[in-house]
């Protein structure tokens, strides 16, 4: 058995019991502010006039969207592909779903830059490391506008998921 | 061991104490703000917005760097009392750089938050330093980034308070350590230090946890009524200044030469002499006191300082009167004078039915864009701010309490 003053003088667990509690703080603080704590600000926005997309084509839009930014609010633009679809419109993301680079149009399909993923003219991956189809968005007509809802989703996942701020 | 190298052994345990937490909390602190004259109040009152948890943080924060002054002046003293100065001169010394570091960090980091105490502070001691004779300019504009405060002031002050300080601090923590304490400390000495670290940083964080951070409203380089006034540190140099406001150099320069200097010197000052060593350090303790109570006297008229949310409600109490008690009426019955001579549609705020069916978000919305026929739009006339602080005074004043 430990003598009383052998075990006054295990000092190590107080040093590390102090370090710990002295870095808690700050610790607790950067995992709990991983979560912004707000989503108020509306995630759709306006793609423009649906008048000039075509059937099976697919053709860029820019748009552009207020975001609350924690103590900002920012005006980010992004780009989405939109094309016509029988009655309706289909609207796919253009972060490519493997590491988040922006895909381009390639033929009838879209390619990656990054890794060389090529998604056909449905948006599926035909060859390279993405892992799952294009992000499908949701969308809306609004006075022959069409607003599309936009979205991030988590990268490598093997199926769309929508990442919440 | 005398009651004197009893209080200097607390004092140092307690400044280690203090910059480790300084230290640590800045970690957490650094995460959440921006070096930035746009957006470091933003950033700052959005940690105030956070919680009680980053709340805490600051506080802690704020709170210590006196607690770090205080202990390193009162190590200096008591050292000096000692006679540690004579016989550990490199100790002596390292101590009195560390010391000098912690006032660094104190002038870096107080124009942060960029509140008005942080913005109007940092424009006088911006002036003071440009009192110094020959360097004064150099040294003034190499710290904000030119002769005038500009948007390069906050960066450079930031990486001085969380680089380039805490790099020399650390080298000199280091040169300290390896200088070998006097006694070793092992087996039960070095216990019962780090108990004492211990019940120091649970004196701490209580203190933290009740008594939070000033924050003051946003820096406003326009408003002619505000007084700064220095931390208590710098109180006795304030009110030297101003005794003394025909030859500011004294103040800037000649007062922190003589500080140096004692420090360097201290190790030749009075070896001998117990007695006149204590003289001195109480001499200076006095001078210290007095200044620093004749400063708070001169004071004591100057207005209060009121904090972000008491002038923001104010504010919300001011605008309410000018732009919206002519309809709504003083009680938000919608039967201000304007509503009752024209007959306009004016809810009554306190009808808990109109505030179950709008949120914040419906009411903020209301006062920006205006609400039916007769409702002003008021979003170009109020920032976001104004809107948000009325959309409280509104709950506040007329919500009717949940039954």
């Amino acid at each position: 058995m430990m003598r009383r003053r052998e075990l006054l003088a295990a000092w190590r667990p107080l040093a590390a019991a102090l370090a710990g509690l002295g870095l808690l703080p700050s610790a607790v603080y950067w995992w709990r502010s991983t979560r912004s704590g707000d989503s108020s600000s509306s995630d759709w926005a306006d793609a423009g006039p649906t008048a000039g997309l075509l059937e099976d084509v697919w053709q860029p839009r820019s748009l552009e969207i207020e975001r609350r930014n924690r103590w900002r609010v920012d005006r980010e633009r992004h780009t989405v592909y939109a094309r016509r679809r029988g009655t309706g419109f289909e609207v796919v993301s253009s972060v490519c779903p493997h590491t988040g680079c922006l895909v381009q149009r390639d033929g009838a399909g879209f390619a990656c830059p990054c890794h060389w993923s090529h998604f056909d003219g449905e948006g599926r991956p035909l060859d390279g490391p993405a892992p799952r189809p294009l992000d499908r968005l949701e969308w809306r007509l609004e006075a022959g506008r069409l607003r599309v809802r936009l979205v991030n989703f988590r990268p490598g996942a093997a199926r769309s998921e929508p990442l919440r701020p | 061991m005398t009651i004197v190298a009893r209080l200097r052994e607390i004092s140092a345990v307690a400044g280690l104490v203090s910059l480790f937490l300084l230290v640590s909390s800045g970690f957490g602190l650094g995460a959440g703000y921006v070096a930035s004259e746009r957006e470091a109040f933003d950033s700052v009152l959005f940690l105030h917005r956070q919680g009680a948890d980053a709340v805490f943080l600051r506080s802690l924060h704020h709170w210590l760097a006196s607690v770090l002054v205080f202990c390193g002046a009162l190590y200096l003293a008591l050292s000096f009392l000692e006679g540690i100065a004579a016989g550990r001169r490199a100790v002596f010394w390292l101590s009195g750089g560390l010391f000098f570091v912690a006032v660094g960090f104190c002038f870096t980091g107080f124009p942060l938050p960029m509140d008005q105490n942080a913005y109007w502070g940092m424009v006088v001691r911006f002036g003071i330093v440009e009192t110094i004779p020959l360097v004064g300019r150099g040294l003034a504009a190499l710290l904000r980034g030119g002769a005038t405060l500009d948007a390069s002031t906050l960066p450079r002050l930031y990486t001085l308070h969380a680089s380039v300080l805490p790099l020399l601090a650390m080298g000199l923590l280091g040169a300290l350590l390896s200088q070998r304490p006097g006694e070793p400390a092992e087996g039960r000495r070095l216990h019962r230090l780090l108990s004492l670290c211990l019940v120091l940083l649970g004196l701490a964080y209580a203190f933290a946890a009740v008594f939070e951070a000033p924050l003051e409203p946003r820096a406003d380089p326009a408003d002619t009524s505000y007084v700064p006034r220095p931390e208590w540190y710098f109180l006795w140099l304030y009110q030297l200044g101003k005794l003394l406001a025909a030859v500011p150099w004294v103040q800037s320069l000649l007062v922190p030469a003589l500080g140096l200097a004692t420090l360097v010197a201290a190790p030749w000052i009075f070896t001998t002499s117990f007695r006149a060593r204590l003289l001195l350090v109480s001499f200076a303790g006095v001078a210290w006191a007095g200044l620093t109570g004749l400063a708070l006297l001169q004071n004591r008229d100057l207005p209060a300082r009121p904090s972000y949310e008491q002038a923001l409600r104010s504010r919300a109490e001011g605008l309410y009167r000018e732009e919206c008690q002519s309809c709504h009426g003083a009680g938000g019955r919608g039967d201000g004078s304007q509503a009752r001579a024209f007959g306009l549609d004016c809810p009554d705020l306190t009808d808990p039915g109109l505030w179950e069916a709008r949120s914040d978000e419906q009411l903020r919305l209301a006062i920006r864009d205006g609400q039916g026929a007769d409702m002003p739009a008021f979003g170009e006339k109020l920032d976001s701010e104004a809107i948000e602080a009325l959309v409280d005074l509104l709950r506040r004043r007329f919500r009717p309490a949940r039954r």
